[in-house]
């Protein structure tokens, strides 16, 4: 198998991985030393191509960059242990100023799926202004259905985000969210560097699980009641719930009730729990641990 | 267009009158035309919104002109219409509606920004 299985500790909390499920994205701002992030740049300097995969055989930059504690902590609540580090990167490597060359897009590959066996990563090794082109996305995208060919007429979306960001930032993303290359209008260059890990253990509430924590108290609906304009109201939250039950190993198929059942009807102190999956009801002496021994993920 | 509107009713008044000619709708012909004379080519708005209503709030922008395809302004706030309904009333026509099919697949899946309207000029 190529690729090495990395074992660390997980950071994330329940709430954070729903988070991530809803958004599509975390970012790490500045988590890389500045040191490493000037290595990298003349690193890439003397090796402009667009896989400068030379880069990953420089333990300097295996272990501060491709092992970097806060990324792979989320890393690894995301896709649990001994998951594999890669093994190839691609550099977003531009010449400023530059004109937009590419519109909105999903990278080749991307699938609808409520699994998450692999992420995709961004690292700046520069600060990278608006005015250096910075890579926008668009948050929740990853639910949103569209082929490559038939997105290109899009223009300026209300909800994007540009991931303007100082040197050594990582951004932790779903394949399947949308993005593209904004416009440079600044001189010089901009390298973004892109790789993927990928899961080897089956999924299963392998994160900073609190034993406490209700399902009915958590909010799987993205952005202000009643959610997401892109996505249809309210029943957007099923789609996130869908991914987090199956990151809680509970498998792909969460039937939903409909109605104000969960998952729309949670996170908003309501006295109901109507459409909770069984493997989320409290069990025995405790009020809201919903994550009893039943449960077939592991803890922490 | 309001006033190749009035040079068309002043060249139906001179056919009345027996004093229409051929300057007089070339002249029509030159307003229908740019400033060099040559057509202008149909151009291109593309309004995706939050949900079927003209009236309701645009969530996505592109224009196309003689130049080419355009995002408009990066902030929200400044582009030129917030609802459908403000683009008609600067004359765009819409020659799309949001594409109804998109809902007959099943209840959960969102294809693309959805409600996308297309006006011309």
């Amino acid at each position: 198998m190529r690729g090495e299985p990395h074992q660390c500790k997980p950071t994330l909390t329940d709430e954070d991985v729903v988070e991530f499920c809803k958004q599509g994205f975390v970012v790490l701002e500045a988590v890389v030393p500045d040191e490493v992030n000037r290595r990298t740049t003349a690193f890439l300097d003397e090796h402009p191509s667009m896989e400068p995969n030379e880069i990953l055989g420089e333990p300097w930059f295996f272990d501060a960059v491709i092992k970097n504690p806060a990324a792979t902590g989320v890393l690894r609540s995301l896709l649990g242990a001994g998951f594999l580090l890669p093994t190839i990167l691609s550099n977003h490597r531009i010449e400023c100023p530059r004109q937009v060359n590419c519109g909105w897009h999903r990278d080749s590959g991307a699938i609808f799926t409520p699994r998450l066996d692999f992420l995709q990563v961004f690292y700046y090794p520069q600060d990278t202004t608006q005015a250096l082109g910075p890579t926008e996305l668009l948050p929740s995208s990853h639910f949103i259905r569209g082929r490559r060919r038939f997105m290109e007429h899009y223009g300026n979306i209300r909800y994007g985000v540009c991931t303007a960001a100082p040197a050594g930032s990582i951004f932790i993303t779903h394949y399947s969210i949308w993005h593209r290359a904004t416009a440079a209008t600044a001189s010089g260059v901009r390298n973004l560097l892109k790789y993927s890990y990928w899961r080897t253990a089956l999924p299963g509430r392998d994160w900073i699980a609190d034993g406490n924590v209700d399902a009915m108290e958590l909010n799987f609906l993205p952005g202000d009641v009643p959610g997401n304009p892109m996505l249809e109201k309210w029943h957007q939250c099923i789609p996130v719930a869908r991914m987090f039950y199956w990151l809680c190993g509970l498998g792909e198929e969460l039937a939903f009730t409909g109605g104000l059942s969960w998952p729309i009807n949670a996170g908003y102190g309501r006295a109901t729990d109507a459409g909770l999956p069984p493997a989320f009801e409290c069990s025995g002496e405790s009020s809201s641990g919903l994550w009893d021994e039943r449960h077939p993920g592991g803890r922490e | 267009m309001a006033d190749v509107k009035g040079q068309l009713e002043a060249c139906v008044e001179k056919l009345r009158a027996g004093a229409l000619t051929a300057h007089d709708l070339r002249q029509v012909l030159e307003h229908l035309n740019g400033v060099d004379g040559t057509a202008v080519p149909q151009r291109l708005l593309y309004l995706q919104t939050e949900n079927t209503l003209v009236t309701s709030k645009v969530i996505g922008i592109s224009f196309v002109d003689r130049d080419g395809v355009h995002d408009g302004p990066d902030d929200p706030a400044e582009w030129p219409y917030q609802t459908v309904h403000e683009a008609l009333l600067d004359e765009w026509r819409i020659i799309k509606f949001p594409e109804m099919a998109l809902m007959m697949s099943d209840e959960e899946s969102t294809y693309g920004l959805g409600c996308e309207f297309i006006l011309e000029k």
